[in-house]
C-alpha cells in the first residue's frame, strides 16, 4: 500500500506543528515588537557577501517605499537572544516584511500559528469527543435518547454553520481579553459543531448493535457495558477518527474566518485570521502582498489534513464485513 | 412418568396479523437430537428463537432440566448457532477471543485460563491451535461454522440449537460438520435440535423427527418412524420429495 | 401526498423551533443595543431606560417572543436599532442580493461540475491523476484566500470592479445598463464562490458517476453494446442523480456560509455584511432576523431537494 502520500502529509503537519509551537524560539522578533521605521517593509533580501549572509539596511524614499542600502551589511546571527535567527539592529530582518504597525509578519505567522491551529484541534476535539458519547449512547441504547438526539442535532443542522456561529457568538460579550477570546472560541466551535460526528456515529453504533454476533453476545448473558466495550466502540472509532481528520483544517478556518472578522481572538495577539483582517482594504494589499501570508501559511496545512481524512476514508471504505 | 429434559407446550407468538407459531408443542429427553423440520415460513425459527430467548412468546410455557425459559433476558444455557454463522462472528475478533467471548461474558477464570480452554474447543471442532490467534475473516466459511459451534459449546449449554446453518454449504463442508455434530453429541451428551427444510439431512443425524405446518407441530415421532410411516400429510410430502431427491435409497445413510 | 404534506409540516417545526431558541438566546445576550449609552457619562440613566421602555425591552421574553412571532407572521421583522428603519425591507433586499449570489455561483459551479466530473470519472492513468491533484489544489485554497487574492487582481487590472453590487453612478443608466453593471460587479464574487464549490461538487460527481458505471445494469448495457452516450444520458445519469439531488440539500448550508465570507469580503451588499454588522452594533432585532431567514432558506432547500428524490426515486416511494 502506498504509505508515502501519508507520511509526507503527516511529516508536514508535524513540521508546521512544531515551528509554532516553538514560534518563541525560532522568530526573529516578538509577536507585538514594532518597527516604526519600517511600516510596511517589503521582505528583506537575504545576500551573500562571500564569507557571510547579510541584509542590507532599509531607507525610506519620499512616496513611502523603500530601498535597500549596500553600504550598510547587518550579518545574519544565529542562536543568538534565544532566538535560531536575527540581526543586530539598527539591522532588521523581515522574511515575509512588516504590517502597518512594523510588526515582523514572519514572526506573527509563526506565533499566530499557535492560536489558529491550537483552536482547531481543541474545537474539533470536544466536538468529536461530545459527539462520539452522544451518539454511542443514542445508537446503542435508542428509544428517547435517540429520538431526542435526533431532533435536537436537527435544530444545530437547520443554519448554515457560519451563520450558527455568528449567531452564537452575537449573543456573547463583544469586547473580551485574548484568552478568553480563544476559550470562548473552542467552546462554540466545538459546542455547534459536535452534530455531524455524532450523527455518523450513531449511525454505526446502531448498525453494529443489529449484528448477528452482537446478539450472539447477549445470548451468553453479555450486559450493555461488556457490548458497547467490545463490539460497539470498536466500530465507531474509525469513524470518529475521520471525523476528526476533516474537521480540525474546518475549525482552522472557522477560527480564522471569525477572527478575520473581528468576532475571535483580538489584537494584539496575532492569529491568522485577524492578520489577514489588514488585507481587507485593498489598498493595502495591493501595495504590500505579503499581508496575504497567513492565508498562505494556512494551505499546507488544510492540505496535510485533506491527505490524512482521504487515507481513513479509504481505509474505511475496504473494510469488507 | 419422569418429566422430560425439555417439555415445550402450545407456544403461540404473532407478528402483527400473521402468526407464527400456533400452539406449538413437543418433548425431549436429555441426550437425544430432534431434527425440526418444515417449510421455510413454517415456524422452525421462530421457536428456536423463542428457546434461545431473543423472542417472547405470547403464550405457552418451555421448560428445560425443570427450569422456566422465556425470562427477560436470553439464557446461556440454550445456545443457538444462527443460519448465517458467519455473520454471527465479529470479523475483527480473533478465534480464540471468539470461543471465549462467553467464558470472558460471565468472567470465568483469567485470560490466560480462558485462552486455554477456548484452544481446547478449538481443537474439539478442528481448528488447529497455531490458527486460534488470526482474525475471524481470515477463515473460510466452513472454518467459521466451526468457530461457532466451539464458541456455542464453550457456554457448556444444556441445549443446542443449530439453526439451517448447514444448509448453505456444499455437500463435503455439510458432511464435515455434520459428523462433527454427531462427534461432539457423542462425547458431551448434548441435547440437540438441528433445524433443517432437509429432511434426509435431519434423518441421518437426528434420533427423533418433529415436521412444523404453519406454526404447529404436525407429527413428531422417531426417525424410522417418520420416514418409513410417515402419518400426517406434510411429513408424507416431506418424505417423497426426499426420496426424489436422494441420491441412494433409503436405509442406505 | 401524504409524505409532501408531512415534510412541510416537518420544516415548519423546525422554523419555529429555530425561532424560538434563537429569540431565547438574544435575551441571554448580555447588554443590548442601549448598553453603550448606559456607559456613557452624559446621558442619564432615566433616559436610556425610557429609550429601552420605548423599544419594548424591559418585558418579560415569552411576551416578547409572542409580539415578534405574532408580527414576523404578519411580514414585520421589527425595528433595526442601528438603522433606524424597520427591518424587513433592509432584510429583503439584502436577501435579494445573496439569492442573486449564491444563485449564480450555483449554477455555473453546477454547469462545470457535471461535465468536469464525468470527464474526471471516465478517465485513468495519468489524466485521472491530474485531474485529481488540480482538484486537491483547489480545494485547500481557502474560501477567504481566495476572496482576497480575486480582490488584488481586480483592483491590479482592472478587469473588474473591486467590490460593491453596482457602481456610484447606478441610478442614472437606463435598466439594460444597470443590469450589465450589476453583472460585471457580480462576476468576480460568483466566481469566487464557484472557484470554492468546485472541487467538492466535481469529487461527489466523479464519486456518484462511478457508483452508476460500477453497477450492474450499467456493466450489462455496456455489454449490450448501447452507445455511450445513450448510456450516459438514460442510464448513468438518472441513476447519479440520487446522491446528486441528496448533495445539493446538503451543500446548501456550505453555500450560505461561504457566500457571507464572500460577501463582506468583496464589499456585496447581501445578508453577510448586514449580520456581522449587526452583531458589532448590537442590532438584535436584525441578528435575529437574518438568522431565521438563513434558516429558512436552508430549510426549504432541503425540503425542495427531498421532494425532488421522491420524485426521482421510485425506490423511497415504494418504501413510503
Amino acid at each position: 500500500m502506498k504509505r508515502w502520500p501519508l507520511l509526507s502529509a503527516l511529516l508536514v503537519l508535524a513540521a508546521i506543528h512544531a515551528a509554532a509551537i516553538l514560534a518563541n524560539r525560532l522568530a526573529p522578533y516578538a509577536y507585538d515588537e514594532q518597527n516604526r521605521d519600517c511600516v510596511y517593509a517589503p521582505p528583506s533580501r537575504v545576500h551573500w557577501d562571500g564569507t557571510r549572509l547579510v541584509v542590507y539596511g532599509l531607507r525610506q524614499e519620499a512616496g513611502g517605499g523603500y530601498r535597500e542600502d549596500p553600504t550598510r551589511r547587518y550579518p545574519l546571527r544565529f542562536l543568538v537572544r534565544g532566538r535560531l535567527v536575527g540581526v543586530d539592529p539598527p539591522g532588521t530582518l523581515f522574511f515575509l516584511g512588516t504590517d502597518g504597525f512594523g510588526r515582523d509578519v514572519f514572526s506573527r505567522v509563526l506565533y499566530g500559528g499557535r492560536i489558529s491551529l491550537m483552536t482547531g484541534l481543541l474545537a474539533a476535539a470536544l466536538a468529536v469527543g461530545i459527539g462520539w458519547m452522544l451518539g454511542t449512547a443514542a445508537g446503542f441504547f435508542g428509544g428517547w435518547a435517540d429520538e431526542v438526539l435526533m431532533r435536537g442535532s436537527e435544530l444545530f443542522l437547520a443554519l448554515p454553520w457560519l451563520y450558527l456561529l455568528l449567531a452564537v457568538r452575537a449573543f456573547l460579550p463583544l469586547y473580551i481579553g485574548p484568552v478568553q477570546a480563544f476559550l470562548l472560541l473552542v467552546g462554540i466551535i466545538g459546542g455547534v459543531g459536535w452534530v455531524r460526528p455524532a450523527r455518523l456515529v450513531r449511525g454505526v453504533a446502531l448498525s453494529a448493535r443489529e449484528r448477528p454476533f452482537v446478539l450472539a453476545a447477549r445470548g451468553f448473558g453479555a450486559g450493555p457495558a461488556y457490548l458497547l466495550r467490545r463490539h460497539i466502540v470498536p466500530f465507531t472509532l474509525p469513524v470518529a477518527l475521520t471525523q476528526a481528520s476533516v474537521l480540525i483544517p474546518q475549525y482552522i478556518l472557522a477560527e480564522v474566518t471569525l477572527s478575520f472578522l473581528g468576532l475571535g481572538v483580538g489584537e494584539p495577539v496575532p492569529t491568522w485570521g485577524n492578520m489577514l483582517a489588514e488585507a481587507r482594504r485593498f489598498d493595502a494589499l495591493t501595495l504590500h502582498p505579503w499581508l496575504l501570508a497567513p492565508g498562505l501559511a494556512a494551505v499546507p496545512v488544510l492540505l496535510g489534513y485533506l491527505v490524512l481524512s482521504d487515507t481513513f476514508a479509504a481505509g474505511g471504505s475496504q473494510q469488507k464485513y | 412418568m419422569a418429566e422430560p429434559f425439555l417439555r415445550v407446550e402450545g407456544l403461540t407468538k404473532s407478528y402483527g396479523a400473521r402468526a407464527a407459531l400456533r400452539r406449538a408443542g413437543f418433548v425431549l429427553e436429555k441426550g437425544r437430537m430432534l431434527g425440526l423440520v418444515g417449510a421455510s415460513g413454517s415456524g422452525k425459527s421462530t421457536l428456536a428463537r423463542c428457546l434461545a430467548g431473543f423472542e417472547r412468546p405470547d403464550e405457552g410455557s418451555m421448560r428445560l432440566d425443570g427450569k422456566v425459559l422465556g425470562g427477560q433476558a436470553p439464557a446461556p444455557q440454550v445456545q443457538l448457532i444462527f443460519q448465517e454463522a458467519a455473520a454471527s462472528l465479529n470479523p475483527r475478533f480473533r478465534a480464540e477471543e471468539i470461543v471465549s467471548e462467553p467464558l470472558e461474558i460471565r468472567r470465568r477464570g483469567t485470560p490466560a485460563l480462558r485462552r486455554k480452554m477456548a484452544a481446547e474447543w478449538l481443537e474439539m471442532v478442528g481448528i488447529a491451535r497455531a490458527a486460534s490467534a488470526k482474525p475471524a475473516l481470515a477463515f473460510s466459511g466452513g472454518e467459521r461454522q466451526r468457530l461457532a459451534i466451539a464458541r456455542a459449546l464453550a457456554a457448556e449449554p444444556q441445549l443446542l440449537i443449530v439453526d439451517e446453518s448447514l444448509s448453505g454449504l456444499d455437500v463435503m463442508l455439510q458432511a464435515q460438520i455434520a459428523a462433527l455434530l454427531a462427534d461432539l453429541r457423542r462425547r458431551l451428551d448434548l441435547t440437540c435440535i438441528l433445524i433443517s427444510h432437509d429432511l434426509g439431512l435431519a434423518a441421518r443425524l437426528a434420533d427423533e423427527i418433529a415436521v412444523m405446518d404453519s406454526g404447529e407441530i404436525v407429527e413428531h415421532a422417531p426417525v424410522e418412524q417418520a420416514m418409513g410411516s410417515p402419518r400426517h400429510p406434510r411429513t408424507r410430502e416431506l418424505v417423497e420429495a426426499n426420496r426424489l431427491l436422494a441420491l441412494a435409497p433409503e436405509g442406505a445413510a | 401526498m401524504r409524505y409532501v404534506l408531512r415534510r412541510i409540516l416537518h420544516g415548519s417545526l423546525l422554523l419555529t423551533g429555530v425561532s424560538v431558541l434563537t429569540f431565547a438566546f438574544t435575551q441571554l445576550a448580555p447588554g443590548d443595543y442601549y448598553s453603550e449609552m448606559r456607559v456613557d457619562p452624559t446621558v442619564a440613566p432615566e433616559t436610556v431606560d425610557a429609550l429601552r421602555h420605548r423599544a419594548g425591552l424591559d418585558r418579560p421574553w415569552p411576551v416578547r417572543y409572542a409580539a415578534w412571532a405574532g408580527s414576523v407572521l404578519k411580514g414585520d421583522f421589527g425595528y433595526s436599532l442601528a438603522y433606524g428603519e424597520p427591518v424587513a425591507p433592509l432584510v429583503r433586499e439584502r436577501l435579494g442580493a445573496t439569492l442573486l449570489l449564491a444563485g449564480t455561483a450555483t449554477l455555473a459551479a453546477w454547469l462545470l461540475a457535471i461535465p468536469l466530473g464525468i470527464c474526471y470519472a471516465t478517465r485513468r492513468g495519468w489524466q485521472e491523476a491530474l485531474a485529481g491533484a488540480a482538484t486537491a489544489v483547489l480545494l485547500i485554497i481557502p474560501d477567504l484566500l481566495l476572496a482576497l487574492v480575486a480582490l488584488l487582481a481586480a483592483v491590479e487590472t482592472r478587469w473588474f470592479p473591486a467590490g460593491g453590487m453596482a457602481s456610484a453612478d447606478g441610478s442614472s443608466m437606463g435598466v439594460a445598463a444597470r443590469m450589465e453593471d450589476v453583472a460585471r460587479h457580480l462576476v468576480l464574487p460568483a466566481g469566487v464562490l464557484a472557484i470554492g464549490m468546485l472541487p467538492m461538487l466535481l469529487r461527489h460527481v466523479r464519486a456518484a458517476m462511478r457508483d452508476a458505471m460500477d453497477s450492474g445494469f450499467a456493466r450489462s448495457a455496456r455489454a449490450q453494446g448501447i452507445p455511450p452516450l445513450r448510456l450516459l444520458v438514460r442510464h448513468l445519469l438518472p441513476a447519479a442523480a440520487n446522491p446528486l439531488v441528496s448533495l445539493f440539500g446538503l451543500s446548501l448550508g456550505g453555500l450560505l456560509s461561504a457566500s457571507l465570507l464572500v460577501e463582506v469580503i468583496m464589499g456585496w451588499p447581501g445578508l453577510g455584511p448586514l449580520l456581522v454588522d449587526a452583531i458589532m452594533a448590537r442590532d438584535m432585532a436584525v441578528v435575529l432576523a437574518v438568522a431565521l431567514l438563513a434558516a429558512a432558506f436552508l430549510i426549504v432547500g432541503n425540503l425542495a431537494a427531498d421532494l425532488l428524490l421522491y420524485r426521482l426515486d421510485p425506490r423511497i416511494r415504494a418504501g413510503k
